[in-house]
């Protein structure tokens, strides 16, 4: 991984169009600012993952699988 | 209003319905969900979307899996909740319900990470993406009998 230091109002580039900037910097979390052309897509790691896991979610489930299931968080 | 669901035609207040301003991710357009309860699935939650018959979640109550599951909230989730200013305790009026997911002869798993939190208050909920969280979003359920309070 490249690992570059950077000071609050700094930035850096990717490609020809993306600029990513140090917005502030506190004890626990660094600000970003992102500059990039709208047909890129711009989304938190964690939120990537979220979409992923709600279309796995979002498949038909049997009936059958949800009472078996059901039945077991309930502790029968 | 009625609408289509996997429990057959149901008819449905509107004060009965959840807004989600911003819908969920992957599903960015889906605005509007009811919560679905049936005595045969109980604990587990229907959560329907109003606009697409085929679309719906199943979900379970963090504290069913989780008895000391806490819920970090910012002020943007706050804000679509209708709640009040930050530093309140969330109130008995959210719900807080874990998404499963059932994978074709793998193991059924909870995305306790990115919960689904409704406000009954102001009946508008969010999917919250929890950051810098302990908890998983593939949370194994374990065989009956053996759920962990270990939760990650």
């Amino acid at each position: 991984m490249l690992v570059i230091r950077r000071r609050t109002g700094e930035a850096l580039v990717l490609g020809d169009h993306i600029e990513v900037e140090v917005v502030e910097i506190t004890p626990t979390r660094v600000k970003l600012g992102v500059r990039a052309p709208r047909d890129v897509a711009v989304i938190r790691k964690e939120v990537l993952a979220s979409r992923r896991q709600n279309e796995l979610a979002a498949e038909p489930v049997g009936m059958e699988d949800l009472i078996l299931l059901a039945n077991r968080l309930r502790g029968g | 209003m009625a609408i289509a669901s996997e429990f057959g035609d149901l008819t449905v207040e509107p004060e009965d319905v959840y807004h989600f301003p911003e819908g969920l991710p992957a599903f960015e357009t889906e605005d509007a969900f009811v919560l679905l309860e049936r005595e045969p699935i109980r604990p587990i939650l229907c959560l329907q979307s109003v606009r697409t018959r085929r679309l719906k979640f199943y979900c379970v109550p963090v504290k069913v899996l989780c008895p000391d599951y806490v819920l970090a909230l910012e002020s943007s989730h706050r804000d679509i909740l209708g709640l009040a200013a930050a530093g309140s305790v969330p109130d008995e009026s959210l719900l807080c319900l874990a998404i499963l997911t059932f994978s074709q002869g793998g193991a059924t798993t909870a995305n306790l990470l990115s919960p689904v939190v409704l406000n009954r208050k102001t009946k508008r909920g969010c999917q919250v993406v929890q950051t810098d969280s302990p908890y998983s979003c593939v949370h194994a359920l374990q065989p009956a009998g053996q759920e962990s309070s270990q939760c990650w």
